[in-house]
């Protein structure tokens, strides 16, 4: 019984240090092995592939590279750093920023917003400042030095809302390019795919197809019935493809983001027509709120007020956070009255004031 | 290999010297590029100008072509370097391929490329690429880029291949397949996956085809030359489109998990397909030993497919071919002889115990043949199966 007992805890000890040696915590230093022929001489890094920021905020793309100072011809020429932005469609980059030595260029709507982070001699990352919705997207930093270069790709992407949306003249009734526009004048850009595939994640459903920015046409499903998606069909982005820019018609999705100012609904003694409303902004030191501008207040600030008014593009809205009888009750949504006649027609009125 | 110190200095110094020389002729004669309208922080460059008209370019598998590349930039300031080429393929939206590097006299081929691209160097501002032995891989869309100093500039060319697309499933049946079993399956018979564009190009050819298959970028599409209802359906079917055919997208699937057929891609044969009709049909068993004895392999069936589109072959007498389906080329439509259009008609995968057919067979070019009348086996005449077997062109064939 002795015996015993004493192999049972030279077994527990051996098994202790068996456990113990599974135990043992990786190496932390990573040993990159550059060949000195074939392999690459010249690494570039990006150590997030996403960063997040929102409009009017700034952000720092992530960009480092790494030599092999004993290759042939390392040393012999200067770096070169090169910041492009892909267009949505890929087959095109749009220049930002390149530096080589102590010359520097920005490009276009990028100058004066932003400037190499210089973290380190081998840091490339760029800090863009004042983000505008045009930037979200993909970036691309390449880094060159004689023959060697390399590149890595950088996702930038903007915390805001994704809206369906068409203008008065009626569903399915813009071409891509009216779309664009029509984005533009609710302070919003076309979404992206992947801003609509987020939304849809998010639990947008939506049952008219609108234009996307890379020119295809979709829309989302979450919950799927006859007219929308198809009976007992799964939910999805449902994709109707690539359509005439020109000829084809659908409705847009638009996507925006927060704003600089403040949305409120003006507490006004009377209802008003559309043009009584655009005034009644103005002298309150405002403007009349534009359709993006009320999905960013309800989707980021969380503004809830259940009274229907105008907006700068004669549709009547009202936005619910907080669903409850009589005011949305079964979701939080914007909710859409129509494109009342502008004459006769009274509503309340949101403005919006910008802060400068 | 290690070289001196010095000598590699002195040769580095000559290599200067010579790109300066060579820069001179090239200041002479440099056009006036257009100039960006840019706000420049620190320091000048002149702009870099890429052209690659025509923009696309054709071959065919083991041809040479040049993918056509000109530069042209202002005077600059410090250009002690020299002009930078590069020349990438885009693999897909997000990734690319390097192909070929020159800086001054240095210049590097990548991968594949080796021994295959080097530049055409057909005088001052000329980055074209010369590429040789083109293959099935290559295919696609090269942006040759252009760097000197601050400045650079990009141009795309692509590279198209004559050649035909052909709808495949191996022995074991439809939408049987997962993307890189169709990956496979394709490289097995002598093609690759088609790209959409190819598909697109086919279907504006006329091939109808009720199917859905992979192609290269993930995608599960077919192509319908005549809408009716199992195939991409009748009357209207809303916004999405009226009665008119089309290519039909599946989207992009889960490459994984999901199984169809397969579309793929194949171009010109450098060697010979020819029917070999023995005395008797044979087994794919026999087929395999009677191709052998002429010194040639069964076909595969990219082969036969290439042989129809690229070099005519046209016989109304179905063949084994290497994955054991039998099929007959037709590029001529004639009664009894697989219907109205032309097309490489399939019989599907017979037993390949039984003595059905004769063989298709392949012979690559300076492969050897034995004696013609060695085995027996030879060009009967003019006379119908020997065996009493059926005619293959009274069978309903699958349409292609």
């Amino acid at each position: 019984m002795r015996s015993l007992l004493l192999l049972v805890l030279i077994s527990v000890c051996w098994a202790d240090h068996h456990l113990s040696d599974s135990y043992t915590p990786p190496d932390q230093d990573r040993v990159i092995h550059i060949q000195a022929e074939n392999g690459p001489r010249l690494l570039v890094e990006a150590e997030q592939a996403k960063v997040f920021s929102h409009r009017g905020g700034n952000v720092t793309l992530p960009c480092k590279f790494y030599r092999d100072p004993t290759a042939f011809g390392s040393g012999i020429h200067k770096i070169r750093i090169k910041w492009t932005k892909l267009t949505s469609d890929y087959l095109r980059e749009v220049d930002v920023f390149v530096s080589m030595g102590y010359h520097k260029k920005t490009y276009g709507g990028y100058q004066g917003r932003v400037f190499l982070k210089g973290g380190s001699d081998n840091d490339a990352s760029l800090v863009i400042t004042d983000l505008t919705l045009e930037d979200y997207g993909r970036y691309k930093c390449e880094v060159i030095e004689g023959l060697e270069d390399d590149t890595a790709v950088v996702a930038l992407e903007l915390q805001g809302v994704v809206f369906p949306y068409f203008p008065r003249l009626g569903r399915y009734n813009l071409n891509f390019h009216e779309a664009r526009q029509a984005c533009l004048d609710q302070d919003a850009v076309i979404a992206s795919f992947d801003q609509l595939y987020d939304a849809w994640r998010g639990g947008l459903d939506w049952c008219n197809a609108g234009w996307l920015s890379d020119g295809s046409v979709q829309y989302p499903i979450t919950k799927p019935r006859e007219p929308c998606g198809g009976q007992n069909t799964v939910p999805g982005v449902r994709n109707y493809g690539f359509w005439d820019k020109d000829k084809s018609r659908y409705d847009v999705f638009c996507f925006t983001s927060n704003f600089n100012g403040r949305f409120y609904y003006l507490i006004h003694p009377t209802k008003l027509t559309y043009d009584e409303a655009v005034q009644a902004c103005l002298n309150d030191g405002a403007q009349i709120a534009k359709v993006g501008q009320i999905f960013a207040a309800w989707k980021l600030l969380g503004y809830d007020r259940c009274d229907a008014g105008w907006l700068a593009d004669g549709s009547v809205r009202y936005p619910i956070s907080r669903p409850r009888r009589r005011c949305s009750p079964t979701e939080a949504a914007v909710r859409f009255v129509g494109f009342p006649d502008k004459k006769h027609k009274l509503y309340g009125v949101y403005c919006f004031r910008a802060y400068n | 290999m290690a070289c001196a110190p010095g000598a590699l200095g002195h040769r580095a110094l000559w290599a200067v010297a010579w790109g300066l020389l060579l820069l001179v002729p090239v200041l002479a004669g440099a056009q006036r590029g257009r100039k960006k309208v840019v706000h420049v922080l620190e320091g000048e460059s002149g702009s870099v100008v890429v052209q690659t008209a025509p923009g696309q370019v054709v071959s065919h598998r083991g041809g040479t072509i040049v993918l056509p590349c000109r530069y042209h930039y202002e005077a600059a300031a410090h250009g002690h370097d020299g002009v930078r080429l590069k020349w990438t393929k885009v693999v897909d939206p997000l990734a690319f391929a390097d192909v070929f590097v020159a800086l001054g006299p240095q210049h590097r081929a990548f991968g594949p490329y080796r021994g295959r691209a080097e530049l055409q160097n057909d005088g001052p501002g000329d980055a074209s690429l010369v590429l040789r032995n083109v293959t099935l891989q290559d295919y696609g869309r090269y942006e040759c880029e252009v760097t000197n100093e601050l400045e650079d500039d990009v141009g795309m060319v692509k590279l198209d291949l004559e050649g035909v697309v052909f709808p495949y499933h191996p022995r074991g049946g439809r939408y049987k397949m997962t993307f890189v079993e169709a990956q496979r399956a394709c490289a097995e018979q002598d093609g690759i996956l088609a790209s959409a564009e190819q598909l697109h190009a086919a279907w504006r050819d006329g091939l109808d085809w009720c199917n859905a298959g992979w192609l290269r970028d993930g995608s599960v599409q077919y192509p319908v030359s005549h809408a009716r209802e199992p195939c991409g359906g009748t009357g209207s079917t809303g916004a999405g489109g009226g009665t008119n055919g089309g290519v039909r997208n599946y989207g992009y699937r889960h490459n994984a998990e999901e199984r169809y057929d397969a579309f793929c891609f194949t171009s010109n044969l450098p060697g010979r397909v020819f029917f070999l009709k023995p005395l008797r049909p044979v087994a794919l068993a026999g087929a395999v030993r009677a191709c052998a004895a002429r010194g040639a392999t069964v076909a595969k069936v990219g082969q036969l497919f290439a042989a129809w589109k690229l070099q005519l072959l046209d016989r109304c007498t179905a063949g084994w071919l290497a994955d054991g389906s039998a099929r007959y080329p037709i590029v001529n439509p004639r009664t009894r002889c697989g219907g109205p259009r032309p097309g490489v008609r399939s019989l599907g995968f017979p037993d390949a115990s039984r003595r059905l057919f004769g063989v298709y067979c392949y012979r690559a070019p300076g492969a050897p043949d034995p004696a013609p009348g060695g085995w027996g086996w030879g060009w009967a005449g003019g006379g119908g199966w020997a065996g009493g077997s059926r005619d293959p062109a009274a069978w309903t064939p699958l349409r292609v």
